[in-house]
């Protein structure tokens, strides 16, 4: 019953699983786990247009890691990153400018974000809202919600 | 990923070359009708997928797959499955289980006597629980993370254009492959998932995916 074409279409068929699962089995390492930072950005208004200025910073650290910093010595820094805390629904940071210190709160949800197979999960969060004290800083501006490991500008500062 | 896709479409059109011209050399390849056809109601299984669950033990599942014949080009097709990925690595545990069902059709493009080269359109509907129990996050400045994500329910459609070959092995005794491109259907993303695992779509970290899968079948046959 067999002909020699059915022989070759199984050859053929059996080739072609084969090939395909010998590329499924082929697991890859994680070669880059990114992290979500909040993207910050510094404003000032002058004459009534928003404009980007940077501004100096003396320190910046964490609440709780306070003998951490994250940034020092920083002059005219017009944008910088920050890690959220995925251990709480708020973290807070103390901004030490040269003539004021100001501390800026978020309340977030985390939001654990499955990243591949190979890299697991990184942490992604979903910013609620602001509280901060208005030393050198005037005003604090969410503007996109959503911190994920894409550098988006997350928040606003004006001062 | 791109250029395996391709390298693999390029392949299985010049294996299915042979595959459409071994079996009527002296035919004309294009000729639907005139050859000797069965009409019958065929039932299979996916054989791929107990291979897979061999080369890759976290993800395991079945397939069953039927098809009811219309005509000597026509065909009404039902496949249903049970899937499941259970990662288990030093960093986090993710488990995925659920069922699938798809629906449509097969148009034959070549047929000698029972042996089919046909293009077919499914519909298709997967319904899985998700659960990651443990996750574990380096976070650098803040310290490790620790946590979890409640089991969720989740339902997702999908449509799918299927290049299907089915040869005759034995009386009644078929294999076959499949060849198909799919489409999630009203897909909103998900906000926990970058690469996804959908019962009987397969993993994607779009909303459009290829997929092959292996079949052997039996006809019951239901007269001439």
């Amino acid at each position: 019953m067999i002909k020699l074409p059915v022989v070759y279409r199984i050859i053929s068929a059996t080739a072609m699983a084969l090939l395909l699962l010998t590329l499924g089995g082929c697991r890859e390492e994680c070669h880059y786990k990114p992290r979500s930072y909040a993207g910050v950005e510094f404003f000032t208004v002058i004459d009534g247009a928003v404009v980007e200025a940077g501004i100096d910073i003396v320190e910046l650290k964490g609440i709780g890691r306070e003998d951490s910093l994250l940034y020092s010595n920083r002059p005219n820094i017009r944008s910088l990153t920050l890690p959220m805390d995925g251990n709480s629904d708020e973290s807070g940071f103390i901004f030490v400018f040269e003539e004021n210190t100001d501390t800026i709160w978020f309340s977030y949800e985390v939001v654990p974000f499955f990243l591949s197979q190979e890299c697991g999960f990184i942490l992604n969060f979903d910013l609620a809202g602001t509280r901060y004290t208005t030393g050198a800083i005037d005003s604090v501006v969410i503007v996109t919600r959503k911190i994920t490991s894409f550098d988006d500008t997350n928040i606003r500062v004006y001062h | 990923m791109t250029q395996i896709s391709g390298f693999i479409i390029s392949l299985l059109l010049l294996l299915a070359v042979p595959f459409g011209l071994a079996g009527a050399p002296d035919e004309d390849p294009l000729e639907l009708p005139g050859t000797e056809y069965t009409p019958g109601l065929r039932f299979g299984f996916n054989v791929s997928r107990p291979l897979w669950t061999f080369a890759e033990p976290a993800r395991m599942g079945f397939e069953i797959v039927s098809d009811f014949s219309l005509g000597p080009e026509y065909f009404g097709v039902a496949e249903a499955g049970y899937s499941m990925r259970d990662l288990d690595e030093p960093s986090y545990r993710l488990k995925e289980n659920g069922l699938f069902l798809r629906a449509g059709g097969d148009r034959g493009l070549y047929r000698h006597n029972d042996d089919l080269i046909a293009v077919g359109v499914r519909a298709g509907v997967a319904l899985w629980e998700r659960d990651a129990p443990m996750i574990f996050v380096e976070q650098g400045y803040w310290g490790d993370y620790t946590g979890s994500v409640d089991s969720e329910l989740f339902i997702r459609q999908w449509a799918e254009v299927v290049l299907a070959l089915k040869a005759e092995l034995f009386s009644n005794v078929f294999i076959g492959w499949n060849l198909r491109g799919k489409l999630l259907l009203f897909d909103r993303g998900d906000s926990h998932m970058n690469e996804r695992y959908i019962p009987g779509f397969g993993v994607a970290e779009t909303s459009s995916t290829l997929g092959f899968d292996f079949y052997l079948y039996y006809r019951f046959p239901l007269g001439n």
